[in-house]
């Protein structure tokens, strides 16, 4: 036989490593953005640390204000690739002319905009590191108590970014204004889920929304467990409200994708940048 | 597909696109009107058509790139609409050009990451990509960015994108298109070979390209198949008949909608379509019998007045077929 | 047989206000009429929205005053990404749309359609320093006390010289590809330095010197002392001198950069490839 295949699991994960794969590849082509991407993480914590000294807090909610930041901007990076990574996958093809051939192609959709997320936490990895050391040069106090309790929030906070990415990417299909909704959709999510200031200074009529952004829990849970040392069990009840809203975002993701194609195949705007 | 006579059935495609917002309607266009033909297999089949006939259209609803308005159609016996993701499995497509490649990646990445998104193992994948690469003359530039390849690299790259799978069916989409003559023999070449162990449906609106590869062809014009046939089959349709082409100084005065009745008149004639030029106009008449015609013709046109500058008589091609049953020429 | 030629203008001048005001309704066309004003304005709405209000709701326990600043930092931080994303990527967005190469290819100097994209971009950035005043205003009380004159005069010379910065990252993203990245870089490191979200005297020491020969940072201390406290040009002269430096200065470094970079990419030979 000329030509083997793999079975439907296996090409599933082939086909989200090659697109991760791609997506490093053809994102490391480009100079600035091998600059950008580690620093401009750095330069939002460097504002934000200012900004709280300008406003006179020393501490926020029980940690230092630098440890604080360093788990909201760390939390912003995460949120912020996956919905430019994979929310926005189908618009780079479509930029690239390449969309057609993506969709000419059996691969699993899904497959290739979760592959685009993973591409973009991979990119992020020495901006976490970079983030990290500045943010334990500028004061912040780590109090790791259980480590398994770190890690089970770091999880869900990936999680929880990819579900908001894949939510996203079908809206992104359908739409040739993505770069638009993209800018709209991120930025609330900064002032619900208590990235950048905490939770408690947000208006009583607010928090019912910050709930339903699935990140927020998962900040909250990681704050507690990475800079209070909290357990498993004290935040298990954030990482599983996070990881169910994370649920119902990946479903409306996964339902929006196969939406989103055929309408977009309807009505002719497939190709459409 | 084993068993299968057919690698492609169309029937009765429609592709309507409607204009207007949400809310304010301004009249549809319809890119395809009534598209049906069957697609042998082992074969080469074309769909030839000028430009905005409906041709790239037809093949973005064979694909699934498109859903069409009304009609149905299969590919290797799956529904295009309900089976598409079966389709794709069977189908490699060239829509060619300058874009659908990665540019950042080179000849090889690209087609490693394609050959995993149609579910290859790696070692056919690698196996796959160093063979389609020598066929098409591409090894030594296999590390190189496509956004450096010219137009003819591309397009070579396109067609092993295609192949790269082994399917059954091919579909190509004017892909000589934009290439220089030599490039485009070779690609020819290419095409011919791919017969009987692919099926392919081609477009093009190279009259010569059709008649050269195709064994069998749809003529498309304005959304519809006017005529289907082997070439043989569709010139000895206009069998008889001859094409004379006279160039004239003049542009006929603004008078050559007269001129084009006055010649449509005459007996000999078949069919006549006139086209100004810069330096005069083109009248193309279909006839059948030549000397008659351009005795009449040239006495006519002596009293617009219009001066001869050269007259031609060519043997039947698909374009006088064309003429024939579209009623204008080609362009 | 001879056919009229249509009449071309061989003026330089006509054809540079010509390109300009053809860019400018393009751009508006574009972002206005033909995709729909909604969408734009919305983001260019809700990013200085939501920063405010993150703002506000950090600084009203703690200092009011620095809520007003605020207000003005932001606002014309909507000015500095109008020079970042609609002046430095504009031809990033032609490269991809395929038409760059046709910019290059009329006689229309450079500055006339850099000028009128610049200008296109205009509408949504006073849209959203137009809301980002109102919600300060409304929502969080703060009151302005503005000398006119100054204000004006200050805001001219700011826009001017982010102008002149704006074509420079032009001309980078010509070179360095992918606008977006550089616009977005360099959007973090001066909301940074710029005294956007607090004034420049909150940086540490070492940052205030690098935050001082900016002119961002110049121009928002002298438009928030202009506009929130009744600053006269005496007192403003120290960051008037400057930022007529940088008015002048920094349009000229634009062109020239722009120029330069221009015939190095050319010379590369990947002016269309993205």
């Amino acid at each position: 036989m000329i030509v083997t295949y793999r079975n439907p699991g296996a090409g599933f994960v082939a086909t989200l490593l090659a697109t991760s794969r791609a997506y490093l590849q053809r994102s490391s082509a480009y100079l600035i953005a091998l600059i950008r991407w580690p620093l401009g993480p750095l330069f939002t914590f460097a504002t934000w640390r200012v900004t709280y000294h300008a406003a006179g807090n020393g501490s926020v909610e029980g940690a230092t204000v630098s440890g604080f930041l360093l788990v909201g901007v760390f939390g912003l990076i995460t949120w912020t690739s996956s919905i430019w990574a994979s929310g926005y996958a189908v618009e780079y093809e479509r930029g690239e002319g390449t969309s057609a051939s993506l969709f000419l192609t059996p691969a699993s959709r899904a497959a290739v905009v979760a592959g685009y997320g993973l591409g973009s936490f991979v990119w992020f990895l020495p901006s976490f590191a970079a983030l990290a050391f500045l943010a334990f040069v500028t004061g912040a106090r780590f109090d790791i108590g259980d480590p398994p309790a770190a890690f089970a929030a770091t999880v869900s906070l990936f999680v929880a970014s990819l579900a908001a990415g894949f939510a996203f990417s079908g809206l992104f299909i359908l739409s040739r204004k993505a770069n638009l909704i993209a800018n709209v959709l991120q930025s609330p999510a900064y002032l619900l889920s208590g990235l950048l200031i905490p939770l408690s200074s947000l208006p009583a009529w607010l928090r019912p929304l910050s709930g339903a952004v699935p990140a927020t829990q998962a900040v909250v849970a990681l704050r507690r467990s990475v800079l209070l040392g909290a357990s498993t069990r004290s935040i298990g009840a954030d990482v599983l409200h996070s990881l169910a809203v994370s649920v119902v975002w990946f479903v409306v993701g996964l339902i929006g994708l196969r939406v989103v194609e055929y309408v977009a195949k309807h009505t002719g705007r497939l190709e459409l940048f | 597909m084993a068993g299968m006579e057919r690698a492609i059935d169309a029937e009765h495609l429609r592709r309507v696109y409607p204009k207007g917002g949400l809310f304010r309607r301004r009249g549809d266009t319809v890119a395809v009107d009534d598209i049906s033909f069957h697609v042998p297999r082992g074969t080469v089949f074309g769909l030839l058509g000028p430009n905005g006939a409906g041709k790239t259209t037809t093949i973005k609803m064979l694909s699934t790139l498109l859903i069409p308005t009304a009609g149905w159609a299969r590919v290797a016996g799956f529904d295009v609409v309900r089976q598409d993701r079966a389709v794709r499995r069977h189908l490699g497509v060239v829509l060619g050009g300058d874009r659908g490649l990665y540019g950042k990646l080179s000849a090889r990445a690209n087609l490693q990451y394609f050959g995993n998104l149609y579910g290859m193992t790696t070692d056919s994948i690698r196996r796959r990509t160093g063979e389609m690469l020598e066929l098409v003359g591409l090894t030594e530039r296999a590390d190189d960015r496509v956004e450096r390849f010219s137009r003819g690299m591309k397009q070579r790259l396109h067609l092993t994108k295609a192949l790269l799978h082994d399917p059954p069916i091919l579909i190509l989409d004017e892909p000589t298109i934009g290439l220089d003559p030599a490039a485009a023999i070779d690609l020819r070449r290419a095409i011919a070979a791919l017969v009987p162990r692919h099926s392919v449906l081609l477009t093009t609106h190279d009259m010569h390209e059709a008649d050269q590869l195709c064994r069998e062809i749809a003529i498309v014009d304005r959304g519809r198949v006017v005529a289907q046939g082997t070439p043989a089959e569709l010139k000895s349709r206009v069998s008889g008949a001859r094409r004379v082409v006279i160039e004239t100084h003049e542009t006929l005065n603004g008078r050559a909608l007269e001129v084009e009745r006055a010649i449509g008149a005459l007996e000999p004639v078949r069919s006549v379509s006139i086209r100004p030029e810069d330096r005069g106009a083109n009248l193309t008449i279909l006839c059948d019998d030549t000397a008659r015609t351009l005795d009449d013709t040239l006495s006519l046109l002596r009293r617009y007045p219009a001066t001869i500058r050269t007259v031609t008589v060519i043997e039947p091609t698909l374009e006088d077929v064309f003429l024939s049953v579209a009623g204008r020429s080609f362009e | 047989m001879s056919q009229s030629i249509p009449a071309v203008s061989n003026s330089s001048r006509r054809i540079a206000v010509q390109a300009a005001r053809a860019s400018f309704l393009a751009k508006l066309r574009e972002h206005v009429f033909i995709n729909g004003a909604g969408g734009y304005v919305l983001v260019w709405v809700a990013f200085p929205v939501i920063t405010l209000g993150m703002l506000g709701l950090l600084y009203r326990s703690r200092d009011p005053a620095l809520l007003g600043y605020a207000v003005i930092g932001i606002t014309c931080g909507a000015f500095i990404s109008n020079a970042l994303y609609y002046v430095g990527q504009i031809l990033d967005e032609e490269r991809l749309e395929g038409t760059l190469i046709n910019l290059f290819l009329t006689p229309a100097p450079r500055l006339s359609w850099l000028s009128g994209f610049a200008f296109g971009g205009l509408f949504e950035t006073l849209v959203s320093a137009a809301c980002t005043v109102l919600l300060g205003t409304v929502v969080f009380g703060v009151r302005f006390h503005p000398n006119i004159a100054a204000v004006v005069l200050c805001f001219l010379l700011f826009i001017l010289a982010l102008w002149g910065l704006g074509f420079m990252f032009s001309a980078l993203g010509l070179i360095l590809k992918r606008s977006n990245d550089l616009a977005n870089l360099l959007s973090s490191f001066v909301f940074l330095l710029g005294g956007i979200y607090y004034p420049v005297s909150a940086l540490p020491v070492w940052l205030r010197v690098p935050a001082d020969v900016l002119p961002f940072g110049v121009g928002i201390q002298a438009l928030a002392a202009a506009s929130l406290h009744d600053a006269s040009f005496g007192t403003l002269a120290p960051q008037l001198v400057r930022l007529e430096v940088f008015a002048a200065v920094l349009p000229v470094l634009g062109l020239l950069t722009f120029g330069w970079l221009e015939r190095k990419v050319r010379r590369r030979g990947d002016l269309e490839i993205y």
